[in-house]
């Protein structure tokens, strides 16, 4: 249903024909994740089944709880007790689920959370895809803190970047996402990702490994030990803008105009950005691969050098306000966004000679 | 910090696992006290220290992270149940404990603690049922009685308005995930050591290999926020368990594994 093996699919090294939740499930499997609890919703149940299926194989527990607020929270336990814990979910459940990231942020527990975003505002009876959730994500609960937040543009990069993520979240003890939306949760491509991870031990400060001390983990202790916590947190966050910003530049040396645009929004556009150039517009494209930490100094520079920047995504300007802070007013932002459905390539290149022949954008 | 390099003196003859030298939060006479020292002494006993991982929920109850020698999770408002069903899925060698107020298990983690019977989880479920919100002052709750005085509802609670009080051992005991529920009170010594044999045999059954949730709910007083027409010493507070919270709550042990539902006895672990 999710994969399917090519002529030699006996073979354990022949690409997969896989869709992003399934690609999503092999990047976890392949980092040694443990412990999944999660809830059905659409368009992440393909995630699930696949799960239901793999984890169980590799010696992990795979577990369907009554809705996504104990799942979340299934896996701060999980993460506790020391293993590699997973969920996934999409818009209303990620809402449910922002209780328990905020706790387990505060709490640095590491585990990944799968968010398939789709479109519309509370639940929507369209199930229609779309880049949206990105905000609330990146730290929509209580108090100061943010998750990282990784971005796959095709189904190999999800499997890679679901990888990378437990890595990350290993490192610095924080639930990572990995967002894709939710036409890259159903679409199929080839993957072929063979990494894998030695086998995992408890973390020293999991509980129910006791060596000689007492371990604690939770988000509040007192009022002091708080308070240090909000600034451990906030050292860890410059940590991360200095080291875990990924992003890709394509043709932007000589651009005039440059398209910021991630997941799949940033395949329309590279699309685009070879028209354009085959008609003589000086056009690149910035894609970020992580949302948080956001290349914000990358993106400066390259607002230094041209005449705007054309930000396209799946809504209505979920990394727009990013793109602008990073901007800073060395250029005009433009936007031009739709959700429901990924802008087509002809919109997108009609919106770009707007802005190219009007001068200046 | 570390088990053997704690040296003092012990408030309770037998525990090494309570924490005595700390600050305790708890207020004059109140029987979170009592049932501190009760789950320490029979860890003490049972001799699983560094075999159980307490996992607290928030309210009062959270400040028994702070008084037990054991690992600890702390876990935000409702949530101890789903903490408590990952910890045991990732170590199904360790005793895993709950510790909540009636406010935290029963009202906001309520779907969670049901869910955790139905899916007959394995870990100890101990709530302090003292009718109200007492840390955020003497609010009512689901399971306040009509003659508990609060600070919302200050004559008890007014049916017409907020119906009638929630009894957590009448929802586990139906649950074949559910095999031990009992009520006890902390109120006299008599019935503190009462409650002790009871948490005793709820552990025996959990290190028997007895798979699935053993909750105890135990009634005890909030004699500085009973305040609503009337105030309360820990004395009279403890009273008015005993002659009359105990109408509405029933106490004794209401399912072991002999009595589960169907005849059928529990899944026991290899």
């Amino acid at each position: 249903m999710f994969e399917t093996n090519g002529t030699n699919g006996n073979s354990r090294n022949a690409p997969k024909l896989m869709n992003g939740c399934a690609a999503m499930g092999l990047g976890a499997i392949r980092a040694g994740c443990q412990y999944v609890a999660a809830y059905p919703i659409t368009p992440q149940t393909e995630y699930l089944e696949y799960m239901s299926q793999a984890l169980p194989a590799t010696g992990g527990v795979f577990q369907q709880l009554n809705d996504e607020i104990s799942s979340i929270m299934a896996c701060y336990g999980a993460a506790a007790a020391g293993a590699k814990a997973m969920t996934a979910s999409v818009g209303p459940g990620l809402t449910l689920m922002i209780d328990g990231l905020a706790n387990a942020a505060g709490a640095e527990l590491p585990m990944v959370l799968g968010a398939m975003t789709r479109a519309h505002v509370g639940v929507s009876a369209g199930l229609l895809p779309a880049q949206s959730d990105i905000r609330m994500l990146k730290g929509g609960g209580n108090g100061d803190y943010h998750l990282p937040i990784l971005a796959p543009a095709s189904c190999q990069e999800t499997a890679e970047l679901t990888f990378a993520a437990f890595v990350l979240a290993e490192k610095y003890r924080t639930p990572v996402v990995v967002v894709i939306d939710g036409f890259m949760a159903n679409m199929m491509e080839a993957v072929n990702f063979q990494k894998d991870v030695p086998a995992h031990e408890a973390w020293d400060w999991s509980v129910g490994h006791t060596r000689d001390a007492q371990v604690y983990v939770t988000s509040y202790y007192t009022p002091e030990a708080d308070t240090a916590t909000c600034y451990r947190l906030q050292e860890k966050y410059r940590v991360m803008r200095e080291r875990e910003v990924l992003y890709e530049e394509f043709m932007t040396d000589d651009a005039e105009f440059v398209i910021v645009a991630f997941g799949i929004m940033a395949r329309v556009a590279k699309q685009v950005v070879v028209s354009a150039r085959q008609q003589g517009i000086k056009v690149g494209l910035f894609r970020p691969i992580t949302i948080f930490p956001f290349p914000e100094n990358e993106l400066n520079q390259i607002a230094r050098g041209v005449k705007s920047i054309l930000v396209t995504e799946m809504n209505f300007g979920q990394i727009l306000i990013d793109v602008k802070l990073a901007a800073n007013g060395a250029c005009p932002v433009h936007f031009y966004g739709q959700p429901a459905m990924p802008i087509k390539p002809m919109q997108l290149f009609k919106k770009l000679r707007e802005l190219a022949t009007d001068g200046h954008g | 910090m570390n088990y053997t390099q704690i040296q003092s003196k012990k408030v309770s003859p037998h525990s090494d696992v309570f924490h005595e030298q700390r600050h305790i939060s708890f207020c004059a006479g109140c029987g979170h006290g009592s049932l501190n020292i009760l789950l320490a002494e029979i860890i003490e006993e049972l001799g699983i220290q560094t075999k159980t991982v307490l996992v607290t929920g928030v309210g009062c109850g959270s400040a028994s992270g702070g008084l037990q020698r054991v690992d600890i999770v702390g876990t935000p408002h409702g949530r101890a149940s789903d903490v408590c069903t990952g910890v045991s899925r990732m170590l199904p060698e360790k005793t895993v404990v709950q510790y909540s107020g009636d406010g935290d298990s029963c009202a906001i983690g309520l779907a969670g603690l049901l869910h955790s019977c139905a899916r007959q989880e394995n870990f100890i479920i101990l709530i302090y049922n003292n009718n109200v919100y007492g840390m955020t002052g003497g609010q009512l709750g689901p399971t306040t009685s009509e003659v508990v005085p609060t600070t919302t509802f200050l004559g008890g609670r007014d049916k017409d308005v907020q119906g009638f009080p929630l009894d957590i051992i009448d929802l586990v005991t139906p649950l074949p995930g559910c095999v031990f529920a009992a009520r006890e009170r902390l109120t006299t010594g008599k019935n503190v050591f009462h409650a002790k044999k009871t948490l005793r045999k709820a552990f025996d059954l959990h290190l028997s290999g007895v798979r699935g949730i053993k909750l105890i709910d135990f009634l005890g007083n909030c004699n500085v926020n009973w305040k609503g027409d009337r105030t309360f010493t820990p004395i009279t507070a403890n009273e008015l368990i005993d002659n009359e919270v105990s109408r509405y709550f029933k106490l004794g042990v209401a399912k072991q594994p002999q009595t589960a539902i169907g005849g059928q006895q529990p899944a026991i672990i290899s």
